[in-house]
């Protein structure tokens, strides 16, 4: 699908996405299809004891479309990277999972949502986690830093696929997990070229 | 996932979580392997034909027949072909697509009926076939090491 589309399509993706999630940081009610918030954190089935102190504005935040931690465990003194980190909910749970001896950067291609989740981090009073801008295909992570790299609902709205899983990889340790919560297609698409470019950023 | 170097990547199963008519949540896992080597080690022990697995993800995306719809076609296909850890698979990833127990049985009937007309066409065939009829009495077998009955 992606050699079908032209430059100009794949600046339209990036702008569309940017400009859907200026207004997801503001509030996710009503931007997606599936359950958010505390409502979606429940039905993924994230453990209680991981959120439950976590400030209404972070729950409330959460638009996420699986649980990576349902996955595999995030060991204590581990480093995770967070693709796509958004107003911070994943990262933040990963940042109490590894504790106070693990270390957590959470990316996000909107500056609104890194400033979102930098107010949460602060808010918590959460050691220990970074929140950059930066996108999927380059990450802004040294080689081979961390243990796992998480992810819930971004790689679908890359544009470079591939390429952003090449740059997981190079951010991994040899050994490291990719836990992976995404979208995929169930049905085939119209055949529209519009209809595409609107499901993109849905 | 393995172009970019994972090893062990797969979709472990559906969230439930739909963005559009056309797209659902999903969990995946994969692991960067921990040598350089692992990966050929890996693909020669668990797949002598790496080209296998692309071969199957292509033909299993949705295409002109719905992902489920070809699912259940595989179920069907693995219970007519006998393969068990096929049949698994193929249910368990049908379920996961949200084939309904209704759905299920009638895959299950298509296969019986492939499976009972099998058997019936090549019982007819055979027993209509003139060299399956009794042949001139065999000549009575030597049997030089029988025990001939006396202690």
């Amino acid at each position: 699908m992606t050699a079908a589309l032209s430059n100009l399509d794949r600046q339209l993706v990036r702008e569309k996405i940017l400009e859907k999630y200026a207004r997801v940081a503001v509030t996710p009610a009503g931007c997606f299809q599936y359950p958010t918030g505390v409502e979606g954190i429940r039905a993924l089935g994230y453990e209680e004891e991981w959120w439950q102190d976590f400030p209404a504005e972070v729950l409330n935040s959460f638009c996420g479309v699986g649980n990576p931690f349902s996955l595999g465990q995030i060991h204590p003194g581990e480093k995770v990277v967070d693709v796509g980190c958004g107003a911070g909910f994943d990262a933040l749970v990963a940042a109490r999972l590894a504790g106070s001896e693990g270390e957590v950067v959470g990316v996000d291609l909107s500056p609104e949502m890194v400033g979102r989740a930098q107010a949460h981090q602060a808010a918590l009073a959460a050691g220990r986690v970074r929140f950059l801008a930066g996108e999927a295909e380059a990450l802004p992570v040294p080689d081979a830093w961390a243990d796992v790299v998480l992810s819930n609902g971004v790689y679908n709205l890359t544009v470079d696929k591939e390429k952003a899983l090449r740059e997981a990889y190079r951010v991994l340790k040899p050994g490291g997990r990719l836990l992976l919560a995404d979208m995929v297609l169930v049905r085939p698409l119209p055949p529209e070229q519009a209809d595409r470019l609107d499901n993109w950023h849905r | 996932m393995h172009t970019a170097g994972f090893v062990r990547g797969r979709l472990v199963r559906l969230t439930g979580f739909k963005s559009s008519a056309y797209t659902e949540g999903a969990l995946f896992t994969a692991d960067k392997p921990l040598a350089a080597s692992e990966k050929g080690v890996e693909m020669s022990r668990s797949d002598p034909f790496p080209s296998h697995q692309e071969f199957v993800t292509q033909t299993f995306a949705a295409g002109a027949l719905d992902a489920k719809t070809k699912r259940l076609i595989a179920l069907g296909a693995s219970l007519a072909a006998g393969c068990e850890p096929c049949i698994r698979r193929s249910l368990a990833v049908a379920r996961e697509l949200g084939a309904t127990p209704q759905e299920l049985r009638e895959t299950l009937a298509i296969a019986m009926v492939v499976g009972a007309s099998k058997v019936k066409l090549l019982g007819r065939d055979c027993l209509a076939d003139p060299s399956s009829e009794p042949g001139p009495p065999e000549p009575p077998a030597a049997t030089p090491s029988a025990p001939t009955g006396g202690a």
